[in-house]
């Protein structure tokens, strides 16, 4: 980004709130000033007419350093979950279908499945995106458990019943060749879980869907997952 | 602000452990189930955290970790009548034969965590069974601002940046939106395609692509996999 010379505005007079509130204020406010001066910044470079290589040069830096500016000064985004449990595995239907608002993104902070079976089962799971939409009646909408209660609603979709598999009317959803994410385990107690590094979490965006589905072993099992809408 | 701890061991009730407030805040950073089985082998079992409402007057059971702390604000163990729970599971914590459940959950995230806040209340429970030979654990952090936030000893508190504050930024942006970074992103034009940026919900931080023309090269998309 360079060396920024910005003028500040004047503090919000909610600053004098207690404790970590006043603390995300000044983040907050802090991030808005720099993003501004980052704007006037990119408004200004952009009026000439430009190549098409510097033009995404440009852009490619200008939105690298917005979205540092936003993880580093105010990370904190709405966070979801998605449960399944005691549910037979399926080759054929989704574990769970989630996906970002047709205009919004989501990322997956946390995957976990465990094995409930009572006998020795080879279980491989995948994480994989959606290629191509189920079709047909819709599968059961899923209200996802906010990690804090004073969140908004989900903006995205989070497919299939706490009890069940995700069931697409006429025809499943259609998964990229190869997974995301694999999960393999004996069902027989044996568990997975996957948490992102940071900068390794996975990106739905503009309506794209993730979904987990077993590549073998059709066993009783559980999962979760983790969502933040960002 | 400070971290506690609590953990109950052969609690024939469910949840086993419940963590709740009376007022004020406080982060749910680990749960934990221990099995001592050795031989009961193929009895499945579910172990979770899932929010609760209702129950008795519980049992308060807390250890501080630091000894310096103020005083916890509660830590319920329910051992006449469980409360009742709400919703479906938050996290699970593990799941299979009895005799594996050895695992713990931490949030991947320190904004992932699970929040608690005036009354609300979050149970560590298993699908079935008594379970009397299971340890559990809970571990968390109180934030109650104007009452013990100071930081001790001068120094600042270690978890700053814990909490988020969707309602806070309701009120500073007017309600637009319930997601502080998204009431950030103004509309804006992407040199790229020169239209607009796109704030359709509340939580719209993206520009929407146009469908591009063939043969129009594609589209950046930052190393972070998203426009902003």
């Amino acid at each position: 980004m360079g060396l920024l010379r910005v003028t500040w505005p004047a503090a919000p007079a909610l600053y004098d709130r207690p404790g970590e509130q006043a603390d995300f204020l000044r983040r907050l406010h802090i991030a808005e000033t720099v993003k501004q001066d980052m704007r006037r910044r990119y408004a200004h470079a952009t009026r000439g007419p430009a190549a098409f290589d510097d033009m995404a040069r440009r852009a490619h830096d200008f939105w690298s350093g917005y979205e540092l500016v936003n993880q580093r000064w105010v990370p904190e985004d709405p966070v979801y979950s998605k449960a399944v449990t005691g549910v037979a595995m399926s080759t054929t239907n989704d574990y769970w279908e989630l996906g970002a608002a047709s205009a919004g993104q989501l990322r997956i902070l946390e995957s976990f499945i465990g094995g409930e079976a009572t006998v020795s089962t080879v279980a491989r799971v995948a994480v994989s995106r959606v290629t191509t939409q189920g079709t047909g009646t819709a599968p059961t909408v899923y209200t996802p458990e906010k990690f804090n209660t004073r969140s908004a609603a989900a903006a995205g979709t989070y497919y299939g019943a706490v009890g069940a598999v995700v069931t697409w009317g006429t025809a499943q959803a259609v998964l990229a060749a190869n997974p995301l994410i694999v999960h393999v385990f004996n069902a027989f107690g044996g568990t997975d879980r996957w948490v992102a590094q940071p900068g390794e979490e996975v990106y739905c965006v503009n309506a794209e869907f993730i979904s987990m589905r077993s590549l073998t072993g059709v066993a009783v099992c559980s999962a979760m997952v983790v969502a933040e809408e960002v | 602000m400070g971290s506690y701890h609590a953990s109950v061991s052969g609690a024939a009730i469910h949840p086993a452990l419940t963590l709740e407030t009376a007022s004020g805040q406080m982060a749910v950073l680990r749960g934990a189930h221990h099995g001592k089985w050795a031989t009961t082998a193929g009895v499945v079992e579910r172990v979770f955290l899932q929010r609760y409402t209702g129950g008795v007057t519980p049992t308060l059971r807390t250890d501080k970790y630091n000894t310096r702390s103020p005083t916890a604000v509660a830590l319920g163990r329910s051992w006449a009548t469980g409360p009742t729970a709400s919703g479906n599971p938050l996290v699970i914590i593990d799941c299979g034969d009895k005799p594996t459940l050895q695992q713990s959950w931490r949030p991947p995230r320190p904004w992932a965590a699970i929040f608690l806040i005036d009354a609300e209340m979050v149970g560590l429970d298993q699908t079935s069974g008594t379970n009397t030979s299971a340890i559990r654990d809970l571990f968390w952090s109180e934030h109650n601002p104007g009452v013990d936030d100071r930081p001790l000893r001068g120094r600042r508190p270690v978890r700053r940046g814990l909490y988020h504050y969707h309602n806070h930024a309701n009120v500073i942006r007017g309600g637009l939106s319930a997601n502080p970074r998204a009431s950030l992103r103004l509309n804006y034009c992407d040199e790229m395609t020169h239209l607009p940026v796109a704030r359709s919900s509340p939580n719209t931080l993206l520009l929407v692509p146009p469908a591009a023309p063939a043969g129009t090269p594609p589209r950046f998309v930052s190393q972070y996999g998203s426009y902003f």
